[in-house]
């Protein structure tokens, strides 16, 4: 099994203030693998994944140093274009968040804004929400608002949406913490489906999740990346012995 | 005790809020109960639509369509300058200044508010209508362009604030959701954040009209008085407003007249409601979405 790296951080850190929330970060991400990033709350798990798209740049007083490079190239570089990383970097958020527009509009967002043209946008709009596996229930209505969709079609929608930019990696945060067990589940198929095409990197408070659909697991503890390593592995004989209380839940 | 204390908060707070009622209604009924004796006289239809208001010859006309009209002229022409100002300006405090920008930009567009419009009527009547004569080479500087442009100046700060309100209540996971799918600030304004608000500013707007069209003592300075259709917007008009102010003080108490003074304010009130129903719509249909 080779193992590409697709994304990777180099010595991160990060601060919001005077608030250290990232310490040192080495992590990387394989191509086409899913990748879990767990831990307690506020152990900087979430900040972490929004390194990756920049997202983080949307918080006044935050200060980055370090390197995060995605096939080597640094895209914390001054002359780095933010949209075009992020065009390639996709990201689903922990509350489906579907624009009050239609669930067309929604799925053919970005292919606006990147101005592609009006019979391919349709094509694509469709392929994407076929991927997010929503096309059958959408496909009669698709001019409906993306409000009167449930939950569950809500995050596939957006899911989708991040897909229609053909990205090379996505990023979920708790995606599917706001969900029901069915469209948890619904959503967690996806990811293993999704895997062939694009490289996903996702944030969740669910151990059992994370055993359940990722490749590789990053164990984040106070800021500081303790333990990386395979799933499996890490999942039977954890290396750190805060990993193996966090994974029997001592804490959480 | 404390059940009485609080049994007088209640009875206190409710005769309050009876009274602004008894006054609304009291208006209401006035308007009404003085206006409607012109139909005597005068056929509701002939009222609305005919061009000639010459309320003193003998025998008079009672026609306002050239006060309508010139009511119309004057407020949209007058929203055409304030919404993209108005919403120019809130975009701008709301989505691109720095907080310290907001604080310095905010109160200064408050203050434009609180300024007397007998005070913006002086402006325009003293620096804008000469200003027009001298750039435009026309016969008077009072008319509906000069009358536009002050009420749009006293409109702004109406539809500047009230979007800015709407825009700030965007949330934040939307821009998130736009800039995540590789779009920039301007786009994330104006494909998102614009459109969240429409309900917003499509009331801030109405409310914008209806300060505008009951707006008199501008139009009694600035929009130079003539009862016609206007032909063009450096013509002077005699909005509504301006007609019952000015000719008020002149009639006979009782007579067709100041009926058909009257008449005009009932008007007023239809147009004036009817704005502010549309805005509710607006608004109610935003909280259903």
């Amino acid at each position: 099994m080779v193992n590409n790296v697709h994304i990777n951080t180099e010595k991160l850190n990060l601060w919001f203030g005077d608030n250290h929330v990232l310490k040192d970060v080495n992590i990387p991400v394989y191509d086409k693998k899913v990748t879990a990033l767990i831990g307690p709350s506020g152990c900087g798990k979430s900040t972490l994944l929004r390194c990756f798209n920049r997202m983080n740049d949307l918080i006044p007083e935050t200060k980055i140093t370090g390197n995060v490079n995605l096939y080597k190239q640094n895209i914390y570089e001054p002359k780095t274009d933010v949209t075009s990383v992020r065009t390639k970097v996709g990201m689903v958020f922990q509350k489906p968040n579907p624009f009050p527009k239609s669930i067309y509009k929604n799925a053919a967002y970005g292919l606006n804004i990147h101005g592609i043209n009006k019979s391919k946008i349709n094509e694509i709009v469709e392929k994407s929400l076929r991927d997010a596996c929503l096309w059958d229930e959408v496909k009669d209505r698709l001019h409906e608002s993306a409000f009167s969709l449930s939950g569950g079609q809500q995050q596939r929608l957006c899911i989708a949406r991040a897909l229609a930019n053909e990205p090379e990696i996505i990023l979920l945060d708790e995606p599917t913490s706001a969900l029901d067990p069915q469209s948890t589940a619904k959503i967690e198929e996806l990811c293993l489906d999704l895997k062939h095409q694009v490289t996903i990197l996702i944030v969740t408070h669910n151990i059992a999740q994370a055993g359940r659909i990722s490749d590789y697991t990053a164990f984040m503890y106070l800021g500081e990346l303790v333990e990386f390593g395979e799933t499996k592995k890490m999942f039977t004989v954890p290396k750190d012995k805060r990993t193996e209380a966090y994974l029997s839940g001592v804490f959480g | 005790m404390n059940k009485f204390k609080e049994n007088a908060f209640k009875s206190v707070t409710y005769i309050a809020s009876l009274f602004t009622i008894l006054f609304l209604f009291g208006i209401i009924a006035s308007i009404f109960l003085e206006g409607l004796p012109l139909f005597n006289f005068v056929k509701i239809k002939d009222f609305i639509f005919n061009t000639a208001w010459h309320p003193t010859h003998d025998p008079p006309d009672f026609g306002i369509l050239s006060l309508i009209i010139g009511s119309l002229y004057v407020t949209l022409g007058a929203l055409i300058i304030a919404l993209p100002l108005g919403l120019g300006s809130a975009i701008y405090i709301s989505e691109i200044a720095s907080p310290r920008g907001r604080e310095i930009l905010k109160p200064i567009i408050e203050l434009l508010a609180g300024i007397p419009s007998v005070v913006y009527g002086l402006f325009g009547m003293t620096f804008l209508s000469p200003m027009m004569i001298k750039v435009f080479g026309i016969p008077t500087g009072l008319n509906v362009f000069s009358a536009s442009i002050i009420l749009g100046i006293m409109v702004v700060p109406i539809i500047s604030s009230l979007s800015e309100d709407a825009l700030s209540t965007v949330p934040k996971n939307l821009r998130e959701a736009s800039f995540a799918l590789g779009a920039n600030k301007w786009e994330t304004i104006i494909k998102v954040v614009v459109p969240a608000s429409k309900s917003g500013i499509l009331s801030s707007v109405m409310l914008g009209f209806g300060r505008a069209v009951g707006e008199t003592m501008v139009i009694l300075m600035v929009a130079g008085g003539a009862a016609q259709i206007p032909s063009n917007i450096f013509q002077p008009v005699r909005p509504m407003p301006a007609t019952i102010a000015a000719e008020m003080g002149e009639t006979v108490i009782g007579s067709p007249h100041f009926h058909a003074l009257f008449g005009i304010a009932i008007v007023l009130f239809l147009i004036t409601f009817l704005s502010i129903l549309i805005t509710e719509f607006f608004i109610n249909r935003k909280k259903s979405q």
